[in-house]
């Protein structure tokens, strides 16, 4: 029963150095992932219990919720306490935080949704497209107003044209 | 300086000086519809404009905005420009029992509109399982009363509560709620003999009623239905004065010119006259029942006072 | 049961007549390209199109809707499997082992299965209208609440430790999907649940909302710089395109059980392929021998639930056209342009009707033989796909993704709503939780609450009533024999480890965090 994912657990085991940034990263994980899911258990069965648990004819909207909350925190608690085997191995790929792709990606959906309210479909796919492009590290103004003009006009010919899309292309609020 | 404020004042005006009724509509109306599409109330909306925009020599839209029973779609209209260009599709629920059903209803079902036009009322069936000994009100009545706590109804939407519980009230036999999301899930528990009741309207329930695992024993208007003139009311048999049915009707958002008002009710009316609209709605299980704007404001008016209290008196907790 | 071939029959001489040929490969093309885009549902598209029939025969515009519903699902798949963006829910699942496939360069076989499974589920789907319709009809109704409440909790403790990594964490992401699930408005009471005064979330969080942001948005939030220019393309051959016989022997059983799982699913109201697609899923990674492959790219997570969303959206057919009760909101939407044409849905349609009835049906042969022909030969121009710089790639699909969640509702909130729940799932891929089971507990999570509750309203508060029936007792004895059976494999790897551990003094430490 050992996978093959195990296997490579073993030779990394093997050098030590190694094994102890990964363990003292693996416990902070440990604590960060089971207090976060034991604090949203309590929070949840906090807020359900207000619902009315009702009776066992009628069971309240606040029975089924509160129940989730508890098993949520149940499980939070173990979190903490049972150490985490099956780690993921696609986990290295989370090593640096990449802010400025982050933010791009964030501030691009962002502004969909703002410019979409304030002027439309057109200027909010602009927006959009525009600004998420930026994430990436190799992104220039030039390369990034062409792919945006392109998906501008995707929105225009696809969206409001063939589909009938229900957000108007441009409007003024 | 006065002169480019006067310049601007002047584009002002031939913005928004346009919305008088002579070249109203010239550009597409917008017709929310507070439920989903292939609804009861979205197809009947559907189809009235689809007549309605060769009429207006403009298309008309429907645009569904679903959620919180209507309130969304509802306010939106609500906030929307006054020009006509954007109209409401609502229903007892919108202009009804969500004044009842919530705490702090986000628009103001009268001062927020005017009613345009009524467009129908949904009529609705009282069925029952077949399986039980009941092709009547006064065996329903009967049977609940013998056999108490064995009847439950199936609630497939606040509409269709609302009139269990006021009859329940009404008669004094007592019904075992049974709430659904939405009308086909309840119609299967009802078909299967889970549950033995329910009232819900006439075309979702009438291919059930003619095959025969479904049966029929009442409407619930204060008239028989035209197209079922066998049936009794709830009213002649059982409850004096049981009156409930959906109804959907045209509003726009309060301050709309006078002008607009009038031009659109007496296009739908001429819409709701036509015989291909009026059998496709009947089809619908929609009775077209068309009226002056001015009535259709009174109306709307008592209907949200009638249902309110109603939910109110069926206890329904308001949120 | 005797005229069903005369039947059949006719209803190819409908279906083939050149006015019904013509709108049917419109409908299959229209929902093949609505699939295939990201951002557009097929909701949103069946409504738009919908007042377009009013002037269409009836035969011609149900052929054309119902096109659109099943063509839709030929293209759903490719964005799950190429890009790990599942813009059409019941296609969510086949992101957990499509993607790394694409990843492995094999999208060619993958997407191949797909079109495999789609075809053969749909086939059985069609098979089983002809010629079970009455008989399944009758058992749709034996699944009352009890029945209902019980299997979606065997799906549940079955599909629990759906993704990689830790049991607990999958546990823990199932519950928070059910949670999810719980916000809005109670059906029973009306009672506003997490909704924080948020008028748009009266009707709950919205399910495109819950996969693209999981998936799709938090995806990105992962691979923005990493995955370089078209190197998801990296290891693509030519040959690789086709899937090999090995391949299809892998992918042979699970596409049948995919399809019966699929087909019985939808014949319960309210369960729609989305649900079939997680239970096939999740059955499969169960009975699986090597259940640790699932989620590296196993050819049977994709094989079985795509056989079973296949099947299952023909199925849907089954109770909406024979009985009358449509199973989800799309086939609601189907109805209600019958009922605008004037025809009256219910049991009665198949003989009143049976233009339209058999029509259909021969129809479905026609649309997916056609949707086969379309797609296979594409496969090879979606895999290209991936050649063009991600950096170009990304900021479309985010557009995309925006004008999806935009249609589902015409609010802005669902975009509002996709990018918080992308921040929070990147989040917590971070912390080592993966997203899928979440999607899993907010799809069966509502179904669970209301019928277990509607079912003690009905047995007046007696808890016998889920063993009372043999389906429930079944599903709930199934239930125990799974959790019973975790916890005795669990304690016995725990022994093994032990053991190892005290062969090899470092191991333990190994294990535990590799």
């Amino acid at each position: 029963m050992v996978s093959p994912g195990q296997a490579g657990g073993y030779r990394a085991g093997i050098g030590v150095a190694v094994s102890d940034l990964k363990t003292a990263r693996s416990r902070t994980r440990r604590l960060l992932s089971g207090g976060l899911v034991t604090l949203a258990g309590l929070a949840v069965t906090m807020e359900a219990i207000t619902f009315g648990m009702g009776t066992m004819a009628r069971t309240g909207p606040g029975f089924f919720p509160t129940v989730l909350g508890a098993v949520l925190t149940i499980v939070g608690l173990l979190l903490l306490i049972v150490p985490d085997r099956a780690e993921e191995h696609d986990s290295a790929a989370f090593g640096r935080p990449d802010w400025r792709g982050w933010s791009c990606i964030i501030m691009g959906i962002a502004a969909f949704a703002i410019f979409g309210e304030l002027f439309g479909l057109g200027p909010a796919t602009f927006a959009c497209v525009f600004i998420s492009a930026f994430g990436d590290r190799e992104a220039t103004v030039k390369g990034s107003l062409i792919l945006a003009t392109a998906a501008v006009v995707v929105a225009a010919v696809v969206f409001s044209w063939l589909l009938k899309f229900q957000l108007p292309f441009v409007h003024w609020v | 300086m006065a002169r480019i404020l006067a310049l601007i004042g002047c584009w002002l005006c031939l913005v928004t000086g346009p919305a008088v009724a002579d070249d109203y509509p010239n550009k597409f109306v917008t017709v929310i519809v507070p439920f989903a599409a292939g609804s009861g109330s979205d197809t009947a909306a559907r189809v009235i404009g689809q007549y309605l925009g060769p009429k207006l020599g403009q298309s008309i839209i429907v645009e569904n905005r679903v959620g919180a029973t209507g309130a969304i779609a509802s306010t939106a209209v609500a906030r929307a420009t006054p020009n006509g260009y954007t109209l409401l599709l609502g229903t007892n629920s919108t202009h009804g029992s969500n004044s009842a059903l919530y705490k702090k209803l986000t628009y103001d079902p009268v001062k927020d509109f005017v009613g345009v036009a009524d467009t129908g009322v949904f009529n609705y069936f009282l069925v029952v399982n077949p399986s039980l000994p009941i092709a009547s009100v006064a065996d329903l009545i009967a049977y609940g009363k013998a056999n108490p706590g064995k009847l439950a109804y199936a609630g497939g939407s606040s509409t269709s509560i609302v009139m269990a519980e006021t009859f329940a009230k009404e008669t004094g036999v007592a019904l075992l709620k049974v709430p659904y999301r939405s009308n086909p899930p309840a119609l299967t528990d009802v078909i299967a003999g889970r549950v033995s009741m329910m009232f819900a309207d006439m075309s979702s329930t009438i291919s059930f009623v003619k095959a025969g695992s479904l049966r029929a024993i009442a409407v619930t208007t204060r008239d028989r239905s035209p197209q079922y003139p066998d049936l009794p009311t709830i009213s002649e048999t059982a409850v004096k004065g049981f009156d409930l049915a959906s109804w959907t009707g045209l509003f726009a958002p309060a301050g709309t010119p006078a002008a607009i008002v009038e031009k659109l009710n007496h296009e739908v009316n001429a819409v709701l006259a036509m015989p291909e609209v009026q059998q496709r709605l009947i089809s619908l299980g929609v009775e077209p029942t068309p009226m002056s704007a001015s009535d259709f404001n009174s109306f709307a008016g008592k209907e949200v006072e009638k249902w309110s209290r109603l939910v109110k008196q069926a206890g329904i907790e308001p949120e | 049961m005797g005229d069903t071939l005369p039947n059949l029959l006719h209803g190819f001489s409908v279906a083939l007549e050149p006015h019904n040929l013509m709108w049917s490969f419109v409908g299959v093309l229209i929902g093949n390209v609505i699939g295939v885009l990201p951002g557009m549902g097929i909701m949103a598209t069946i409504s738009i199109l919908l007042p377009l029939t009013f002037g269409m025969p009836p035969v011609a515009a149900i052929l054309m809707l119902a096109g659109i519903y099943y063509g839709a699902q030929y293209g759903g798949a490719i964005c799950s499997i190429l890009l790990n963006l599942p813009c059409h829910a019941s296609h969510a699942v086949t992101c957990l082992d499509g993607y790394p496939m694409t990843l492995q360069g094999r999208g060619g076989v993958a997407l191949g299965i797909t079109m495999m499974a789609a075809f053969f589920g749909a086939a059985f789907g069609i098979m089983q209208m002809i010629f079970f319709a009455p008989f399944l009809v009758s058992i749709a109704f034996k699944f009352g609440p009890a029945e209902v409440c019980t299997l979606m909790l065997l799906g549940l403790l079955a599909g629990a430790t759906l993704a990689r990594g830790s049991a607990l964490k999958g546990i823990a992401m199932t519950v928070v999907g059910l949670v999810l699930g719980t916000v809005g408005t109670d059906v029973d009471t009306g009672t506003a649940r997490f909704t924080f005064g948020a008028l748009s979330l009266y009707n709950g969080v919205d399910l495109v909302a819950v996969a693209l942001g999981f998936f799709g948005v938090a995806e990105f939030l992962k691979s923005v710089n990493t995955i370089k220019v078209g190197n998801l393309a990296g290891m693509m051959r030519i040959r690789d395109l086709r899937p090999s016989r090995a391949d299809l022997r892998q992918a042979a059983l699970p596409i049948l059980r995919g399809t019966v799982i699929g087909s019985l699913c939808s014949l319960i109201p309210g369960t729609g392929p989305t649900i079939a697609s997680f239970l096939a899923y999740a059955a499969e990674k169960r009975i699986s021998r090597t259940p640790g492959i699932f989620g590296q790219g196993a050819i049977a997570g994709v094989a079985s639930p795509e056989a079973s969303t296949h099947s299952a959206v023909q199925a849907d057919f089954i109770p909406t056209m024979s009985l009358g009760i449509p199973g989800d909101a799309v086939m609601a939407l189907i109805l209600g342009a019958l009922i605008i044409q004037g025809i009256q849905p219910g049991p009665q349609l198949m003989t009143e009707h049976p233009d339209v009835f058999w029509g259909l049906i021969a129809s479905f042969w026609v649309g997916n033989i056609l949707l086969v022909i379309l797609n296979v030969p594409m496969i090879g121009v979606w895999v290209k796909l991936l050649q063009i710089p991600f950096r170009y790639l990304f900021p479309f699909a985010l557009f995309f993704i925006c004008v999806g969640v935009y249609s589902t509702n015409n609010e802005m909130f669902g975009v509002v709503q996709t990018l918080v729940i992308g921040v929070v799932g990147y989040g917590l891929l971070r912390l080592g939780f993966h997203p899928a089971p979440i999607l899993l507990g907010f799809v069966l999570g509502p179904r669970l609450e209301e019928n277990f509750r509607r079912a003690l309203t009905l047995s007046r508060g007696d808890l016998g009533v889920f063993v009372e029936s043999p389906i429930s007792a079944f599903f709930v004895a199934l239930g125990v024999t799974l959790v019973v059976g975790q916890i005795f494999f669990a304690c016995r790897k725990t022994r093994v480890v032990r053991d190892l551990a005290g062969l090899v003094p470092d191991a333990k430490g190994a294990l535990e965090e590799s």
